[in-house]
């Protein structure tokens, strides 16, 4: 009889208990981001910050291994390059790259490597404003600067997507472009090579980079027909490091580092390069051949399908880093 | 069944209302709940789905030592938890336990005794393939501050859409984490994290208890009432009550006498009959009323329908004609009133004499 009653308190208290608890809360489903980019304003400003104070940090010192973090790869080889000329010749003077920007480009990419790209205010009045790409090669690896290009003059930069979304980054090979935008970097690449002949030349919007490659070229060369020598340009670009941001469009901004190369060989005589070009002399003493090593990024803008525009440059400097005699 | 039995039997039925609506208040969960998971680990994980399970909850993260908060993409947040042991809160079991699963790190093979790589590290391999590599390869190793003991936390912090620190104990409003975003927190000073709590309302429906004591309580009083009736004699009260009833309805039928000096009994002798004071003379003027012939039958032509024009003169005539007239009038009265006063006041005198 107890135990009845004791049985009867304890089943009337679980069902008082369960009468009161509601059932847990269902899992929802996450909610997406606001800003779905792999980076938001507030990242790129902390990134942009500690780039512009390493970059002081070392103008200031004229010390290119103080570039550790924040800057690499082909920036800091051109920003060293940069500070052996300023220490043989004051006049020229670093290229100035401001801190304060007026657009952000932020990838959406969920893998890595993952682009950042920032265009800067106008360092000066007589000065085009400075694309600047970061690339993060991995999770815990930081943004790191990789180049920096001046605008080309007269070029426009096309709409991107914004934090909301963040651009998406295009293999080279995206099938979803015809032409891909590997195929349009190798014609203009090659198109850099063949020279101002190519029938190549009238597939891309004219740009004062190849049009100052195609002079000096034909310059050198005639120079050293008249010391019965060769002149040379061997230009090639590395797509391991290349990166493909689509626009808002549908097009392509293609960014790649461009290597360029130009052997001047004479016969019976010896060259001489200015002060300047001295001071990144390396490998030994000239006499009748010189290597210029030149560092570049080329920044190609592919028009989408709505777009009647043919391919151009929008931005590119032309960055001498190495000498050599061989 | 009398009444009182009844009263009874409901003050029994409030006690056991009472009791189980107490009961039941006693042992009612609470408002609010707060599940926990045990972490035992450096890095807890508390993804966006889980932050959105109340936007009224709070989350406390316990351990000792330094702590780091970030927010982050989760897809971020998945990568850089890879190579890293940790523990990802995931829901709830019940309402006191959060589920989690821990995750081990991914182990890499790497020549370096680092456990994770660094930025500079992975840059610095890219670079060695081009020509100048040899010059920028040389302070990589300073760029490996993993080991530091400075409370920094470790390895890149471009991921997170935020960051702050806290000592030991850290709280935040779920409503206060960015919706979408995976909410992050690592122990900096390689202690682990002890547990991870969620403060979330919880609705519980005890509306019936408060009805059940509310009854129990009325019962309880009727049968309260009832009992008190039961031990208390009120028979004399009753009967000198029911002896006041039958005199007053005797004496209300005119069967027994009114109780002297009662109202009843003075209305019976009529000593308060009211006396009425009548004036001796009549007032001067006016006191009389004058019934006059009966109003003539009601014209049914509107008052304003005047069937010809009114004449001049008995439209208006001179006012100083009629005040003639009326003090002629007035004099010829006044002289007859005198004439009539003073034949009285002969017939008077030849009375006397």
């Amino acid at each position: 009889m107890r135990r009845a009653v004791l049985l009867a308190a304890v089943t009337a208290a679980a069902l008082t208990l369960s009468a009161c608890t509601p059932p847990i809360p269902e899992l929802p489903s996450a909610p997406a981001p606001a800003e779905a980019a792999a980076v938001v304003d507030a990242q790129s400003d902390r990134i942009v910050a500690e780039t512009a104070a390493e970059l002081a940090a070392a103008d200031a010192a004229q010390d290119a291994t103080l570039l550790v973090d924040r800057v690499g790869d082909d920036a800091k080889i051109v920003r060293a390059a940069e500070y052996k000329q300023q220490k043989a010749d004051k006049k020229l003077v670093p290229d100035v790259i401001p801190s304060a920007t007026q657009a952000i480009y932020a990838s959406a990419e969920d893998t890595w490597p993952r682009v950042l790209v920032a265009v800067t205010e106008q360092p000066a009045e007589d000065v085009t404003p400075v694309v600047q790409l970061w690339v993060q090669d991995s999770v815990d690896d930081n943004y790191q600067m990789r180049a920096w290009t001046h605008m080309v003059p007269g070029a426009t930069l096309p709409a991107m997507a914004g934090p909301a979304t963040g651009a998406a980054q295009l293999p080279l090979d995206d099938p979803s472009m015809s032409p891909t935008p590997g195929a349009v970097l190798n014609d203009y690449i090659k198109l850099l090579q063949d020279g101002a002949s190519s029938p190549l030349n009238a597939e891309f919007a004219a740009d004062p980079y190849r049009e100052q490659l195609f002079t000096a070229r034909t310059v050198l060369s005639k120079a050293a027909k008249k010391a019965k020598g060769t002149y040379k340009d061997t230009i090639t670009n590395d797509e391991e490091r290349t990166y493909v941001l689509q626009t808002a469009e549908g097009g392509a901004l293609v960014f790649s580092p461009v290597s360029v190369v130009s052997t001047f060989t004479v016969k019976g005589a010896k060259v001489s390069i200015p002060a300047a070009d001295k001071a990144l002399l390396t490998g030994g003493k000239l006499t009748t051949k010189v290597v210029h090593t030149y560092n570049d990024m080329v920044v190609l803008y592919i028009p989408g399908p709505t777009v009647t525009d043919k391919p151009g440059l929008v931005a590119t400097d032309h960055n001498l880093v190495k000498v050599s005699p061989k | 069944m009398t009444l009182r039995t009844a009263g009874l039997i409901a003050g029994v039925l409030g006690l056991i209302l009472l009791a189980v609506g107490g009961f039941a208040n006693m042992i009612k969960p609470s408002d609010s709940a707060s599940p926990t998971a045990q972490v035992g680990a450096a890095v807890v994980v508390v993804p966006p789905e889980v932050i959105a399970l109340s936007p009224h909850a709070s989350l406390t993260v316990s351990g000792n030592g330094q702590l780091a908060v970030h927010t982050a993409r989760t897809q971020d947040v998945a990568a850089w938890t890879a190579t890293r042991t940790s523990v990802t809160v995931t829901g709830m079991s019940d309402w006191d336990t959060l589920t989690a699963t821990t995750s081990e790190a991914v182990t890499t093979p790497s020549p370096s005794p680092s456990p994770s790589p660094t930025a500079s590290a992975t840059a610095q391999g890219k670079t060695s393939t081009s020509p100048s590599s040899s010059a920028s390869a040389t302070p990589a190793p300073s760029a490996s501050p993993s080991a530091s003991p400075s409370a920094v936390p470790a390895g890149s912090q471009d991921i997170w859409r935020s960051t702050e620190q806290e000592t030991n104990t850290y709280t935040v409003k779920t409503v206060e984490v960015p919706a979408g975003l995976t909410l992050v927190v690592e122990s900096i000073d390689g202690q682990s994290i002890d547990s991870a709590k969620l403060t979330l309302p919880r609705t519980v429906d005890d509306k019936w208890i408060g009805q059940v004591i509310w009854w129990g309580v009325a019962l309880t009083i009727v049968g309260l009432i009832a009992l008190i009736a039961r031990f208390i004699d009120v028979r004399p009260a009753q009967t000198r009550g029911e002896e006041w009833l039958a005199q007053r309805s005797g004496v209300g039928a005119g069967k027994q006498d009114p109780k002297p000096g009662s109202r009843r009994h003075r209305r019976s002798q009529g000593a308060a009959m009211p006396v009425a004071e009548i004036p001796g003379e009549p007032p001067a003027t006016g006191s009389i009323p004058i019934v006059g012939e009966d109003e003539p039958p009601t014209d049914p032509v509107p008052m304003i329908a005047l069937s010809t024009p009114v004449p001049a003169a008995l439209a208006f005539q001179p006012p100083a004609e009629e005040a003639a007239a009326e003090e002629a009038a007035d004099e010829e009265v006044a002289a007859d009133e005198a004439a009539a006063d003073s034949d009285a006041t002969t017939d008077d005198e030849g009375d006397r004499s």
